[in-house]
């Protein structure tokens, strides 16, 4: 095969059966690769109601046609089904581990089973081998990455790997790479850590094969042109491009959305302590990236110099880290969120669960709802750094009340009650993230729809193209009225846009090319990606057939959770983002109509409105019948249930 | 005259070599007189917003408005430049 490496690794840790296995050409073609592969093999493999920290949940690694080729970045995609929210989970990684799989002729691991002690993968081209990984369970994620080079002789290895809360199977545990790539919220890491597998290792020595190198050379040039920190016509390209995402939170600050003290307001008053600028003037050392990315700043390698947490070196501060770890929980002390971050990463936690939990949990403080008591002797009060970094690692550890955190807000609001489910801020059991779900009416949406709960990266960028940037001929083919999608004092044509935004991110996670980087053009305009694609892979794709496999991926996951007994009811958002607006800033008073803007959204996907299941004939037109079938099937049995009850 | 506050984040914080400032317009200024006036003081604001074939604010970068007590809004067309700005107003360049 040309662009994928037609080979699925499949690996038993319960028998210790290793086999490969031929990627059949209809998924190639009708799931495009990461996102799509990973939830096809999830659906097909799962039986709704499987344990998800038991040997019959499955993990999928997925990669894409692109990754590999310069187009490819180093992004992928992890699924699983989430011991959080009971629902899939997915992480899309970066970094170089994706490109390494794939010149080991690999397109995808897909992992079964449990191991009956630690473990890990040894991928080495066509030699895949499960090694002991006594020696590492308990070391942090960076101690593992040392280790597991040197005893394999080779400093070019790539892994993907969990620290000790994946061990401890905290909720809310992430799976690293490259020291700092992080993905898989809602608990990937403790579907890894039930599984005994510490880490996978990959090298490999092969090439991606193109197709029409030439043809692949003339897409990838159109598609980079939006790329260039002066010439794109997207302001965010040079922003990513030249410093890096923390620049963005004096823009949320003054669009009154950076969300502070647990969203209990959109400015936090000391911004500037923690800004972008801050950063980039005193800790950041320098630029990286992911494998062949065009935005070479997108990551920072930063160190703290004095005071007390000199010494500290990380890498990969996102706006996220800075938002998280700093404005949610009201702390202004930057080398204490960069302490934060490097903690989180080096003990496999994801920040912005982390950041959201301890928000909530001070709030609560505040409130009275638990007091140092409760918290092991901790003022758990907004601003404090200290305290903060003592309960991430106590949440990594699940000791004392880190314990009660480390299963998520959702759970850890359930356990303490008296109202502090209110401000316990989560979508489907998932923590908030990044973009403030009162800072339009597409981000509440998009946070309330989203199938893996509060997330912000499968929207991204969450507001509608420029015309100015996409030629004229696709902005009249656009499937809403950019006008009113872009006019957020009112509601309309946001569904529709949502939809449209979801498919084709959706699209650019099968391909695995980086959602940063979709800008300016090719934002909206797929046809240098179909040729991308076409001449990667040698068959036919048209911009059109592109954004079928998006929503065509976003059908079949929904699907996935009906059959967990998701639906309407589970897309909402707390209740503080519904009834409590901000009092200050650029955004004050703005409150989301979301039952509106759900029956807007359902519309335009073809969704039963009042279940928001995907209904028999949208499956049918997506070539999804046999899941129809099944979906049938389970609501005549859950309605059968139901009148033997009554 | 009229209080504004300018707030320059990112390409701006690096052509103004500010993060922020507050100055003082005459009455019946307008979002395109102002960029002018900083164009005129800091250079680079021109080319940064305004496409020089249309003359129309272009969307590499941003210029919002948050007037007093309002939401911060982008400005993206002619009738956006042509506004007065007034005593309290911030805009925001990035
Ligand atoms: S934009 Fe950032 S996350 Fe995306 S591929 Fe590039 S370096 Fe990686």
């Amino acid at each position: 095969m040309c662009g994928w490496r037609g080979t699925i690794l499949n690996v038993d840790l319960s028998s210790g059966k290793i086999d490969k296995e031929k990627l059949p050409e209809d998924m190639a073609r009708d799931y495009l690769g990461g996102r799509g592969f990973n939830i096809k093999t999830l659906y097909q493999e799962l039986e709704p109601g499987v344990e998800p920290l038991s040997p019959e949940n499955i993990l999928v690694f997925g990669t894409g046609p692109l990754n590999g080729t310069p187009l490819g970045c180093g992004r992928m995609t992890v699924t699983t089904k989430s011991p959080q929210t009971g629902f899939f989970v997915e992480g899309n990684n970066g970094g170089f581990f994706a490109p390494e799989l794939k010149f080991a002729g690999y397109d995808i691991i897909v992992i079964r089973g449990r191991a009956d002690k630690p473990v890990y993968l040894w991928i080495k081209d066509e030699k895949v081998e499960i090694r002991d990984a006594s020696h590492i369970w308990g070391k942090t994620t960076w101690e593992t990455d040392r280790i597991i080079k040197e005893e394999l002789g080779d400093p070019e290895i790539q892994l993907r790997y969990i620290g000790p809360a994946g061990e401890n199977l905290v909720n809310t545990s992430i799976i690293l790479g490259n020291l700092a790539r992080a993905g898989g919220r809602g608990g990937a890491a403790a579907v890894m850590g039930s599984k005994n597998l510490k880490a996978i290792a990959v090298r490999g020595s092969g090439g991606v094969k193109i197709a029409r190198p030439r043809e692949f050379q003339e897409a990838l040039l159109e598609i980079w042109e939006d790329l260039d920190v002066d010439g794109s016509k997207d302001p965010f390209t040079r922003i990513w491009g030249l410093y890096g995402s923390p620049i963005v939170l004096r823009i949320q600050q003054e669009y009154g959305t950076l969300a502070t003290n647990n969203g209990q307001e959109g400015v936090f008053e000391k911004v500037m302590d923690i800004s972008g600028e801050e950063f980039l003037k005193n800790y950041v050392v320098k630029p990286k990236a992911c494998f062949c990315c065009q935005s070479p700043a997108c990551s920072h390698w930063c160190e703290v110099r004095d005071g007390p947490y000199a010494g500290t070196r990380t890498e990969g501060i996102q706006a996220g880290s800075t938002e998280a770890l700093g404005s949610y929980c009201g702390i202004s002390h930057l080398p204490a969120i960069i302490k934060g971050h490097a903690l989180c990463n080096e003990l496999g936690i994801g920040m912005f669960s982390t950041g959201t939990t301890i928000a909530w949990a001070m709030e609560a403080f505040e409130k009275g709802i638990i007091s140092s008591k409760d918290t092991d002797g901790l003022e758990l009060r907004f601003g404090n750094h200290e305290a903060m970094l003592q309960l991430i690692r106590k949440i990594a550890y699940r000791e004392g009340f880190g314990d009660l955190l480390a299963d998520g807000v959702k759970k850890a609001s359930e356990k303490i009650g008296k109202g502090s489910q209110d401000f316990a801020l989560h979508v489907k059991g998932l923590e908030y993230t990044a973009v403030e779900p009162r800072s339009s009416h597409v981000a509440a949406l998009m946070h309330a729809v989203n199938d893996q709960g509060s997330d912000h990266t499968r929207a991204y960028p969450p507001y509608p193209p420029s015309p100015q940037a996409v030629p004229q001929e696709i902005v009249e083919k656009l499937p809403f009225d950019l006008r009113k999608a872009s006019d957020d004092s009112i509601p309309d044509e946001k569904g529709k846009f949502l939809k449209w935004l979801f498919d084709s991110r959706a699209t650019l996670n099968c391909l695995e090319f980086c959602l940063f980087n979709s800008r300016a053009r090719t934002f909206a305009d797929f046809r240098p990606f179909a040729k991308a694609i076409t001449a990667a892979t040698g068959m036919k794709f048209s911009a059109d057939d592109l954004m079928e496999v998006g929503e065509r991926v976003i059908n079949l996951e929904r699907s996935f959770n009906a059959r967990e007994g998701a639906g309407r009811k589970d897309d909402t958002l707390a209740k503080r983002y519904l009834q409590e607006p901000f009092s200050k800033g650029g955004k004050a008073g703005f409150l989301p109509p979301l039952e509106e803007l759900l029956d807007q959204y359902y519309e335009a996907r073809g969704w039963d409105p009042e279940t928001g299941v995907p209904t028999r004939g949208k499956l049918g037109e997506l070539g999804l019948g046999e899941v129809a079938d099944q979906l049938e099937t389970l609501a005549k049995q859950m309605q059968g249930k139901h009148d033997g009850k009554d | 005259m009229a209080k504004i506050n300018l707030k320059y984040i990112a390409h701006f914080s690096l052509l103004t070599g500010k993060l922020e400032e507050g100055i003082e317009v005459r009455e019946k200024t307008t979002v395109s007189d102002l960029i002018k006036r900083l164009e005129q003081k800091y250079g680079g604001f021109e080319e940064a917003l305004i496409d020089e074939k249309t003359g129309r604010l272009n969307s590499r970068n941003k210029v919002a408005i948050r007037k007093a007590g309002g939401w911060t809004e982008n400005i993206t067309t002619l009738e956006g430049l042509n506004m007065e700005l007034s005593d309290g107003d911030t805009l925001i360049f990035w």
